[in-house]
């Protein structure tokens, strides 16, 4: 999140990657996109050899290296007197964190999107010091997608030219990535590895122009009202689209879990076994669980699945784009692709198009 | 005291009296509990326990403050036993499928027991066995179940933290496809696989999804599970009528609401 740096862009031959990116795991940890079956996740890179930059899309997005699925707030001891440990206390000698630097190369300007999201939302409305934290010690490499994915609507959503979060943003150019350096700190990566970057020709930098001018027509944009969506959902609350919706919701979670703007997490106090000691941690909840919404005295106030099938869609497009003025989705697609009940996003947001009934 | 929280167990023993019992089943929960090695030594430090069928061949007449018991009740002999571990203990336990859903033993509720016996035994006049079989808490009042076939050893431990810290026990009150998302595990449903973690109850840390095997929901059906989605969905894979009354009924036969949700999908009275 360092500051603005105009320098000139450069060219990455694709045979360099693997070095640049082995020479970068001598200073960082490097997260990366690498096969894992027929699809991809993003896993440490030992060897650069494993970064698949040609992914498509991941099953989790890189959002579980800013807020993990599972995360200690505190570590705690009962006996022999309550002692409380926080690892944000710059006091505290050892730290939960190992405080060293890692960067995530690959991220398609959805996630870059969804990132930006949550540097607003947890920051201005849920203030989150754990993932500032983590956001402060991670470095972003992006790359551009030439190639819609499936389930994706990254257009529509207007995540498809983001690279704001970026600290180099790269560009498949033939046989080379043409990389833009967007901040600092992408500038002294790039000066780290220097003789593996050579300046970008005239002729190149308009290239790429026209790759991202023929992205821009050619990707799909089936959502045509998509900013409009958060009025439509207000005419759409007792729709009988949302019982439809709910007969076949499993309220499984899957597609909050796989979503990288969602950010609930439940809070546990986890004692060993010793009874003496323990931490209190986080983990990764979900509005469409049976128990999200219930309170001391039993209470539930979405008890039913239609009740919570509708949440997540208010709240993503109406709730959010009222508290910080952006609609909580980046179109990624990974909640129509991991749906069990084969729920499709785009078609559900094109009922509320058309009134939700 | 520092154990009892909601169960209200007090003794003069500053550690619970604990047994472990097994009615009818392959024991592999106990098993399960004999594997924690890296905890044992902990958990053997923390609680009396006087009867462990696994690790021990002494016998302990009781009373109890908790009493775990795996295994599904199969005969008149199990009935008495069940009522009298009851009588003894002030906490008792469901450990595994057998003893909290019927797990596969129930595999045979809704057949002919006389024919069951006689392809099984032939001359099967000395067999005595219930024609249905019940979760434990059927039978008698249990104060928590711990799901699974077999349990996984981390669910154990959690509960007896709890209960060692006057803590309310948590309950994994959604499915496996939490986990199995977590887990980044390619979605078998997906792929077109017969998956029953969606309505599944999580806790095994969606053991099977995570090796590629569809979930077959040993740990039982989680709260509010949606029987007629998931007909529909296995049906779209290309599942006959058979498979899906084979799939709900491997580890749910006796859960009624479950059975009765899917007699009634599929129109049928038997099973
Ligand atoms: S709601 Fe679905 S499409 Fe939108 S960002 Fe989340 S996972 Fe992606
Ligand atoms: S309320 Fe639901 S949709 Fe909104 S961020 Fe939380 S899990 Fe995601
Ligand atoms: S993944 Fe599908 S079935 Fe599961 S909660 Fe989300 S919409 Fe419902
Ligand atoms: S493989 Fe099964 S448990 Fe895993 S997400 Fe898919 S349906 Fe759910
Ligand atoms: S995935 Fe399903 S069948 Fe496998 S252990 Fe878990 S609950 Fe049991």
């Amino acid at each position: 999140m360092a500051p603005k740096k105009k320098t000139s862009p450069l060219i990455l031959k694709k045979e360099d990657i693997p070095n640049f990116v082995s020479k970068l795991t001598q200073i960082l940890t490097v997260y990366g996109p690498v096969a894992k079956k027929s699809q991809f996740i993003f896993d440490t890179i030992t060897d650069g050899t494993q970064l698949r930059l040609d992914y498509d899309t991941t099953i989790l997005p890189p959002k579980k290296y800013f807020i993990p699925p599972e995360e200690e707030m505190v570590k705690f001891s009962l006996k022999p007197e309550l002692k409380i440990q926080n690892p944000l206390d710059e006091k505290n000698t050892e730290s939960l964190w190992n405080g060293k630097r890692f960067l995530i190369f690959g991220i398609h300007s959805c996630d870059l999107t969804a990132i930006k999201f949550h540097d607003h939302i947890l920051t201005q409305v849920y203030p989150d010091p754990y993932r500032a934290q983590r956001r402060d010690e991670g470095i972003i490499i992006g790359v551009n997608c030439l190639t819609p994915c499936e389930d994706g609507f990254c257009k529509s959503a207007g995540a498809l030219n983001t690279t704001e979060t970026a600290d180099l943003m790269l560009t498949e150019l033939n046989n080379s990535y043409y990389v833009d350096v967007l901040t600092t700190i992408g500038k002294e990566i790039v000066d780290y590895c220097k003789t593996q970057f050579s300046s970008a020709t005239q002729q190149q930098v308009n290239q790429v122009k026209k790759i991202i001018a023929h992205r821009a027509k050619s990707f799909p944009d089936p959502l045509k009202e998509f900013q409009k969506l958060p009025g439509q959902l207000e005419d759409s609350y007792e729709g009988e689209m949302w019982n439809r919706l709910g007969r076949r919701c499993f309220g499984c979670g899957a597609c909050t879990m796989v979503c990288p703007t969602c950010f609930c997490f439940d809070v546990k106090d986890q004692i060993e076994l010793d009874t003496t000691k323990g931490s209190r941690v986080r983990k990764w909840d979900s509005c469409q669980l049976v128990d999200f919404a219930l309170v001391a005295g039993g209470h539930n106030f979405r008890p039913t699945i239609p009740s919570r099938v509708r949440y997540r869609i208010y709240h993503k497009f109406w709730i959010e784009p009222e508290q910080i003025n952006q609609i909580g989705c980046v179109g990624c697609g990974r909640c129509t692709h991991t749906c069990p009940a084969d729920i499709d996003m785009i078609e559900l947001l094109t009922e509320i198009e058309k009134g939700g009934n | 005291m520092e154990y009892g929280g909601e169960y209200e167990v007090s003794t003069e023993n500053p550690k619970p009296v604990v047994a472990f019992y097994g009615l009818t089943c392959c024991a592999g929960c106990q098993l399960e509990i004999l594997n924690l090695e890296d905890d044992l030594l902990d958990i053997l430090g923390k609680i009396d326990l006087v009867q462990f069928r696994m690790g021990s061949s002494a016998k302990h007449p009781g009373p109890y403050d908790v009493c775990f018991v795996e295994g599904s009740v199969t005969n008149d002999t199990e009935i008495t036993l069940i009522k009298d571990l009851r009588e003894k203990s002030k906490i008792l336990v469901a450990l595994g499928a057998c003893a909290t859903t019927g797990g596969v033993n129930a595999l045979r509720n809704g057949r002919n027991i006389e024919e069951l016996k006689q392809s099984v035994y032939g001359d099967s006049s000395h067999i005595n066995t219930l024609p249905q079989i019940l979760p434990l808490k059927s039978y008698v009042k249990v104060d928590h179940e711990i799901q699974g076939c077999p349990i996984a050893g981390d669910e154990f431990v959690e509960f007896l933290i709890s209960l060692l810290t006057g803590a309310t026990p948590t309950e994994k009150n959604y499915a496996v496809c939490v986990e199995c998302r977590i887990n980044e595990n390619i979605c078998l449903m997906k792929e077109g696989e017969l998956c029953l973690g969606p309505i599944t109850r999580a806790g095994c840390n969606a053991l099977c999804p995570s090796v590629s095997i569809p979930c077959e929901g040993c740990w039982g059906p989680c709260p509010q599970a949606n029987v007629e989605s998931e007909i529909d969905m296995l049906s779209k894979k290309g599942a006959s009528f058979d498979d899906v009354v084979r799939k709900f009924r491997m580890f749910n036969a006796s859960k009624e609401d479950f059975m009765a949700q899917l007699k009634r999908r599929l129109n049928i009275e038997w099973l």
